[in-house]
């Protein structure tokens, strides 16, 4: 029997072609999602098993390279003033679009839940990513 | 310094010198034949691990098989 090689550039292919694809459905879950949510007008029933999946894939991929020293921002610097201007305009534009928000009063309620998802989601990720170069970065 | 850039190499010449295909060196160090052949014609760089393995079985010492553009 001839032996089996592990090749490093098969295995190194492999792996691009893999994460290729996997990024390909990932990208096409949320298109789908987006199309079913806003376009079609389904209800969230109806989708849900595909948000699910598609949300913990996300998660993991965010996770798991935070924990294996993947900086969340590429290693750019971020301006962190600029997180709640990103979630006024997503909220005002989802809200508007839905036409769920009614008065200033609601408008804020959404803006504050989502500002601190995003705050406490964004403080989780970069927790994880300064475990990660406290374990394995040395100065 | 990013893994655009490009390593040159000796290995073809290196191989013929020790008479080997490429399939007996690439049987050596444990890759396939096509690895051998892109590494050859400059089209993937090999890890640390197999550049090393090949300086080894080449009896050559690791920067007289490989060099970055700009270098020697």
């Amino acid at each position: 029997m001839a032996k089996k090689i592990v090749d490093e550039r098969i295995l190194e292919t492999r792996r691009k072609v893999s994460a290729r694809g996997f990024y390909l459905l990932l990208w096409g879950l949320l298109i789908i999602l987006l199309y079913r949510q806003f376009y079609l007008g389904q209800a969230f029933t109806d989708y849900g098993d595909i948000f699910v999946l598609w949300l913990i894939a996300s998660f993991y991929v965010t996770i798991a390279g935070s924990l294996s020293g993947l900086n969340l921002f590429g290693g750019r610097k971020i301006n962190f003033l600029l997180v709640p201007v990103v979630v006024a305009s997503t909220t005002l534009g989802v809200g508007i679009y839905r036409g769920s928000i009614n008065g200033l009063g609601e408008g804020l309620l959404s803006f504050t839940t989502a500002l601190l998802g995003a705050g406490l989601t964004l403080a989780v990720f970069i927790q994880l990513y300064r475990t990660w170069e406290k374990r394995n970065l040395k100065e | 310094m990013n893994s655009e850039h490009i390593v040159h190499n000796r290995i073809k010449i290196a191989r013929v010198e020790k008479g080997y295909t490429q399939q007996e060196l690439a049987d050596l160090v444990e890759v396939t034949r096509q690895t051998i052949g892109l590494i050859e014609s400059e089209k993937y760089n090999p890890t640390i691990v197999l550049c090393l393995s090949l300086s080894q079985v080449l009896d050559k010492r690791l920067d007289e098989l490989f060099w970055l553009e700009g270098g020697k």
